[in-house]
């Protein structure tokens, strides 16, 4: 043995798990070397010290501590565990009531369906009933999201299609009588009625003979009959340049109104024509119009819808 | 009687004293308390400096053994058991105690002055026995002093006088680790003790 494995073992010479053999070698050691020996009698005189160091007795209280923690602790933490798995359990069934139907409304509206899958079922909507056609899980889902989208379309009426539906609608139909100025307005029907009147006219003229026929329709008629010609066909291109130079499309075309039908005499002379607006182009048409003529048959209210499918009779 | 014979006497013994407590436990543990109680708070006292610490310890261990008694398979002795628990609550406890800096303080300047001293016998002199009772101090200081876990090899080895085997087992560790630390802490000790106890 070397001094450094002497002094490595020296504190265990003092412990009584040493055998016989090492314990003897290391006293002849010390007994050779100075610093060992030095070192043996300090591990001694720190063993003799230590070994004066006595135990420690539990205090007179401590007892008494122990037991009254136990009993305080047990019945209390059973207590506190009982509480919290009640409290749990109220807690838990409490959010079930209140967020499970929550959670099933929201992940069946949100459950995502493709945009084929709708047409699909759109497509199919017309012929089957939704419950019919769709199978399983999933088509019940498209099935009542359909049905949802549709009950919500029939409430707000704000859809993307359904608004272009809406768009697309002509609206209720007005119809006035225009005239330009210096002509007095006329109901509608007014040609016929002058057709009338002219004829009724005539009438009394030929039963007047001495009357003098100085009417221009009478003379025009007249000269048609003597000459036996038939008035001049104007062409279409004819009639297309009139249609384009009367004085009340620009003022259509100002307000923003689209002008669907046109109806022309024989003449190819402006005679009714139809224009889609809204309710405030409508309002803005009228004034321009009562600037520029006379406007009869107009409806004692105002419209109220989006869309008006305006008639205006021009008369002569 | 045999080692082997000992040992079969005692866990039969151990079982009864488990079902017992299975049947009335509190009669059980007011006994287990009162054979135990000074070992437990021995060990404790000597892990930890402060007296409080060591009584909280102490109380510790006192309400796991009697939370787990019921659980124990007599597989070593009831002391051998009632050891290991201490052993694991200080060592728990120290961990804990370790992240409060305050307890670094205390530990220094620990005004204790319940310290065990030997009686005083009347054929000493007055002068020799107050230094007899400076040595005891010094020592009990300078293993205060060491780290926690040369402390408590210090403790275990010297102080308790437990082989490398037991400590090994005491503290799930290997016996050539325990051999390291222990050598650690005897070199620390010496190193605080030279010029004191010379």
């Amino acid at each position: 043995l070397n001094c450094e494995e002497v002094r490595e073992l020296i504190p265990d010479y003092f412990h009584d798990d040493m055998d016989e053999a090492t314990r003897s070698r290391i006293n002849r050691h010390a007994k050779t070397c100075g610093p060992c020996y030095e070192t043996m009698e300090f591990w001694r005189f720190y063993y003799r010290v230590s070994g004066r160091i006595l135990p420690y007795d539990a205090p007179e209280h401590f007892h008494s501590r122990v037991m009254t923690r136990i009993k305080k602790t047990r019945p209390q933490s059973r207590r506190l565990l009982l509480g919290i798995g009640l409290a749990g359990t109220v807690v838990t069934a409490l959010l079930l009531a209140v967020f499970l139907p929550w959670y099933m409304t929201t992940t069946n509206k949100n459950q995502p369906v493709q945009p084929n899958e709708i047409a699909l079922k759109d497509s199919s909507s017309s012929r089957l009933e939704p419950q019919e056609s769709a199978s399983g899980s999933l088509g019940k889902r498209i099935a009542d999201n359909i049905r949802e989208q549709r009950r919500k379309n029939r409430m707000k009426g704000n859809q993307p299609g359904e608004k272009r539906e809406q768009a697309d609608k002509p609206g209720p139909k007005i119809s006035i009588v225009f005239s330009l100025p210096g002509r007095p307005p006329q109901t509608s029907g007014g040609r016929a009625k002058q057709l009338k009147s002219s004829v009724s006219d005539k009438k009394t003229e030929s039963q007047r003979p001495s009357a003098p026929k100085t009417t221009k329709r009478k003379r025009l008629s007249s000269r048609r009959y003597r000459d036996d010609q038939r008035p001049p066909q104007k062409n279409k291109a004819d009639n297309k340049k009139n249609r384009q130079r009367h004085p009340v499309f620009p003022i259509v075309k100002q307000t923003g109104g689209t002008v669907t039908k046109q109806k022309y005499d024989d003449q190819g002379r402006l005679k009714e024509f139809t224009v889609l607006l809204t309710s405030k182009q409508y309002n803005q048409l009228i004034i321009a119009l009562k600037k520029k003529g006379t406007i009869a048959g107009m409806p004692e209210k105002e419209p109220t819808e989006k869309r008006i499918q305006l008639v205006i009779k021009v008369s002569r | 009687m045999s080692k082997r014979e000992r040992n079969d006497l005692d866990k039969s013994d151990c079982r009864k004293t488990v079902e017992r407590f299975k049947r009335e436990p509190y009669a059980v543990f007011n006994q287990l308390i009162r054979d135990y109680q000074d070992m437990v708070y021995n060990l404790c006292r000597r892990f930890f400096t402060a007296t409080h610490d060591a009584e909280d310890s102490a109380q510790e261990t006192m309400v796991r053994i009697y939370r787990s008694f019921h659980r124990f398979q007599c597989r070593s002795t009831i002391k051998t058991w009632i050891y290991r628990v201490t052993v694991n609550t200080c060592k728990s406890r120290l961990d804990s105690l370790k992240r409060k800096w305050f307890y670094v303080f205390s530990a220094l300047s620990d005004p204790d002055s319940d310290k065990p001293y030997e009686i005083p016998d009347s054929t000493y002199a007055p002068d020799k026995e107050a230094e007899r009772r400076e040595e005891v101090r010094l020592v009990e200081k300078a293993i205060a002093e060491l780290p926690d876990e040369q402390r408590m090899m210090i403790v275990l080895r010297d102080l308790e006088g437990k082989s490398y085997d037991e400590i090994a087992d005491l503290l799930g560790i290997k016996m050539g680790t325990v051999k390291s630390k222990i050598s650690r802490a005897r070199h620390c000790l010496s190193f605080k003790l030279k010029g004191v106890l010379t």
